[in-house]
């Protein structure tokens, strides 16, 4: 199993490969990046394993909180749940077809104007960099 | 004064009433109260703004009389971390069950 600061070093490095990817138009690989770099910075602070990926249980389960300063708690909240609501575990199988139906059945590409999967990936994007930003910046 | 999951349970409960719930506690004794709300307005509300209710309470035309975590517990709201808000399909989606609520 890998260490916290390997799952910490690990969140950065998957955060800037979901940035490379987002920037080079790949928004389905974009998008299960950004959530795995989260999954990670929850690990690097004490996450338990949890079999469904659910990052409501692996945030409970970590210590993240006691570093989340109090007037940024809406934030982190926000950005938590901006993951969680579009992002699973099982989206590395989507194609990027497969992965708009996806979206649609999560409602959370309503009223989006041109490329549904580019606007999710720039929303999950926010979202994880804000989670993972705090969490790399505990340990420096 | 430390402040109780109970005291933010009873709270929350008081103001999501019937059709909601609470799921809140401590992760460890002393560290902040943390978990989930769940209630069928939060469908198609924006994460922020189900933030925004949360702890600064719902505006007035949007109805209830609840002014928000900040308001209620005033100093000890510090000991309140991250409550996360779910419209109940959202929370059958990402749970996997059956929930009580509408």
């Amino acid at each position: 199993m890998p260490s916290r600061q390997s799952y910490c070093e690990a969140a950065g490095e998957h955060l800037a490969a979901a940035d490379s990817s987002h920037a080079g138009g790949s928004y389905a690989t974009a998008h299960y990046l950004y959530g795995l770099a989260v999954e990670c910075i929850l690990y690097a602070h004490g996450a338990d394993f949890d079999r469904r990926h659910n990052l409501q249980r692996q945030y409970r389960s970590s210590n993240y909180d006691d570093i989340v300063p109090d007037d940024q708690k809406q934030d982190i909240a926000t950005a938590l749940s901006e993951v969680q609501l579009r992002w699973l575990s099982s989206d590395r199988y989507e194609g990027p077809r497969s992965l708009v139906k996806q979206l649609n059945a999560r409602r959370v590409s309503y009223n989006v104007r041109g490329s549904k999967l580019k606007e999710n990936s720039a929303q999950l994007g926010n979202a994880a960099r804000t989670l993972v930003e705090l969490g790399v910046k505990s340990w420096s | 004064m430390v402040l109780t999951p109970k005291e933010v349970t009873d709270a929350l409960n008081g103001w999501l009433g019937t059709e909601g719930r609470a799921n809140v506690g401590w992760t460890s004794p002393g560290s902040r109260i943390t978990g989930y709300i769940v209630h069928p307005n939060f469908r198609g509300l924006a994460p922020k703004e189900r933030q925004d209710w949360l702890w600064n309470g719902v505006p007035k035309p949007r109805g209830g009389d609840w002014t928000g975590l900040n308001a209620v517990f005033k100093e000890r709201a510090t000991q309140i971390g991250v409550i996360l808000a779910y419209s109940p399909d959202e929370y059958e989606q990402l749970f996997d069950t059956e929930t009580d609520v509408a």
